[in-house]
């Protein structure tokens, strides 16, 4: 299975065009340049999946097992919900990062594979998490490592890591919570994401910070605009907390998406049990490049991947003018491709609207889906993983208290 | 919060079982119900909750019957003992009652608080505090002993004094 997943995956990447880079060209941000990744043709037809942000406005509700590795989500919308890759999830407990994307099929209940991303932080069992976060791309590329080689990431080694993150970003978090990096160069890198705009009809991005590449891809423009501030705010944070003046050459990029298709080769397919029916996701590590990929229905749905290009970063400042030249060319030389593209993709804008537009928990599920204890499966969905839940949520509540050190 | 501090907290619900055999201390001086009683609350919580729990999610019942499965295996496997037990001891009736009863308590106490444990264990900085999940269970039996105890100690208190007035 691993081998034709990783055949569908190189058949979607040989359709990918890479645009030009775009950068600072006054020089505040020297590690930096973003290459937008454009496909070939875009299909008539936007896609009937949203993600988890958009989802959780329109009822999606997540609550903590109590269980570190897992979150409990309940989707009551007659549409897919795409959860990503290192999504964090915060809310009233302890923050937690989505293993590796899935997607959560229209009236499921299930449990999501998650880590723990605030080792100081306990388990608040059934609360809610209301909203998410980027996730710094030196933990997203450590997790893809750890499950590319495991199939699973050890939760201690992901602890002693943001711990080193931190410290390496000079950061200070009581409780070891990663996102607190955010909170730290946030100013900065809000005020530095208007510099790599998003064009339209691009599906995704490969990112060169210092002498790493990050790429992200999805398999519709509608999904990446729905997520490009966190695909930015996740890179342009380590650019941020790791200042140099060196960049990746453009030379490095061309040759990525090849190598990545490579890469995927050698790849495991990652379980999440309660979520086999609704797309395979497979991990892969090779040559310096490793990356997470959940197909469904024959196609990529999101790709995640970096590559560590140490020994082969150049002086921004060498670069400049080259980036400005090969730019110019590119949209010169692709000006009807890039004209085509932005008017296939203002065709299906509007459908993709008015379809998150309408969107709304199905009616038999009660105007509150929250109000079910989250173990309460309903019939008929008995492949869900069992959630344990107290016969009295104040006797659990007593025992907490009483056995909590 | 320290130990001390912790079961200081519990200390009404151990005086309620204080009362509770205090009262079988009135009803029936002799030491099987006492006994029964505390044996059967001290297991409950110690062995057949968490065994319920283990039954209820290490395999698959949770997803059945909307997850309401919860009780009824608890009453199943609490009455089940006893029943058990009965069949070799022959327990009189009052006693079959309280013990079929106190287990009932002991068995649903010990499934949430195997709940309560399994979360606190899966905490990140090893927040359990397994001394007071062993000692809980024990020191709550011991309350209701202490309170049947306590009436022959009150007793023998008060006949001593009055020896030492007459």
């Amino acid at each position: 299975m691993a081998g034709s997943l990783a055949r569908t995956l190189e058949g979607h990447l040989k359709e990918m065009v890479t645009g030009p880079p775009l950068f600072d060209p006054t020089g505040n941000l020297p590690n930096m340049v973003v290459y937008p990744v454009f496909p070939e043709t875009l299909g008539p037809d936007p896609p009937d999946v949203i993600t988890l942000s958009q989802g959780m406005r329109r009822g999606v509700r997540l609550n903590d097992t109590g269980v570190v590795s897992q979150v409990h989500i309940d989707n009551p919308l007659p549409t897919s919900i795409l959860v990503g890759e290192s999504d964090i999830l915060v809310g009233a407990t302890q923050l937690r990062s989505v293993q590796f994307s899935c997607l959560v099929p229209p009236g499921r209940r299930a449990s999501l594979p998650v880590n723990c991303v605030e080792a100081g932080q306990p388990t608040v069992y059934q609360a809610e998490f209301t909203g998410t976060e980027a996730c710094p791309w030196h933990l997203r590329s450590y997790k893809m490592e750890q499950l590319a080689r495991h199939g699973d990431s050890h939760q201690h080694r992901i602890w002693e890591h943001i711990r080193d993150y931190l410290r390496g970003a000079k950061t200070t978090s009581s409780t070891d919570d990663v996102s607190a990096v955010f909170r730290e160069y946030g100013a900065d890198v809000e005020s530095l994401s208007s510099l790599f705009p998003l064009e339209r009809g691009q599906v995704g991005t490969v990112c060169a910070v210092g002498q790493e590449l990050f790429i992200e891809l999805f398999a519709d423009p509608e999904l990446l605009e729905d997520r490009y501030d966190e695909t930015l705010r996740s890179a342009l944070v380590e650019a941020v907390a790791h200042p140099t003046r060196e960049v990746i050459p453009r030379d490095q990029v061309d040759e990525l998406l090849d190598e990545l298709a490579a890469a995927s080769r050698s790849c495991k397919v990652l379980h999440s049990r309660s979520l086999s029916d609704s797309g395979r996701s497979l991990a892969f590590s090779d040559k310096g490049i490793s990356g997470c990929a959940l197909m469904s229905g024959g196609r990529l749905v999101h790709l995640s991947a970096h590559k560590r290009c140490w020994g082969f970063g150049r002086a921004f400042d060498d670069q400049v003018s080259e980036f400005s030249r090969k730019r110019e060319a590119w949209e010169e030389d692709n000006a009807p491709f890039l004209a085509q593209l932005s008017r296939d993709y203002g065709r299906r804008s509007k459908p993709y609207r008015a379809f998150k537009e309408r969107l709304k928990p199905e009616p038999q599920r009660g105007s509150s889906p929250s109000s079910k204890p989250p173990g309460a499966a309903k019939p008929g969905n008995a492949e869900l993983g069992p959630v344990p839940m107290p016969l009295s949520p104040s006797i659990h509540e007593f025992f907490l208290r009483l056995f909590h050190k | 919060m320290d130990f001390s501090h912790r079961i200081g907290t519990t200390f009404p619900y151990l005086a309620l079982l204080f009362c509770v055999g205090l009262a079988i201390a009135v009803w029936d001086p002799r030491p099987k119900l006492i006994l029964s009683v505390a044996l059967s609350i001290s297991t409950g919580m110690l062995v057949l909750g968490p065994y319920a729990a283990a039954a209820l999610y290490g395999t698959r019942l949770q997803t059945f019957w909307h997850g309401n499965l919860r009780l009824p295996v608890c009453l199943v496997l609490a009455l089940s003992t006893v029943f058990i037990m009965d069949h070799f001891i022959s327990w009189p009736r009052e006693q079959l009652v309280l013990s079929a009863l106190t287990a009932t308590v002991g068995t649903i106490l010990g499934h949430d608080a195997t709940l309560a444990v399994l979360g606190l264990r899966s905490a990140p900085g090893h927040l359990l505090d397994v001394g007071m999940v062993v000692l809980f269970p024990i020191i709550a039996g011991l309350a209701a002993l202490a309170g049947f105890c306590s009436l022959g100690f009150g007793l023998g208190t008060y006949h001593f004094l009055l020896a030492f007035s007459s």
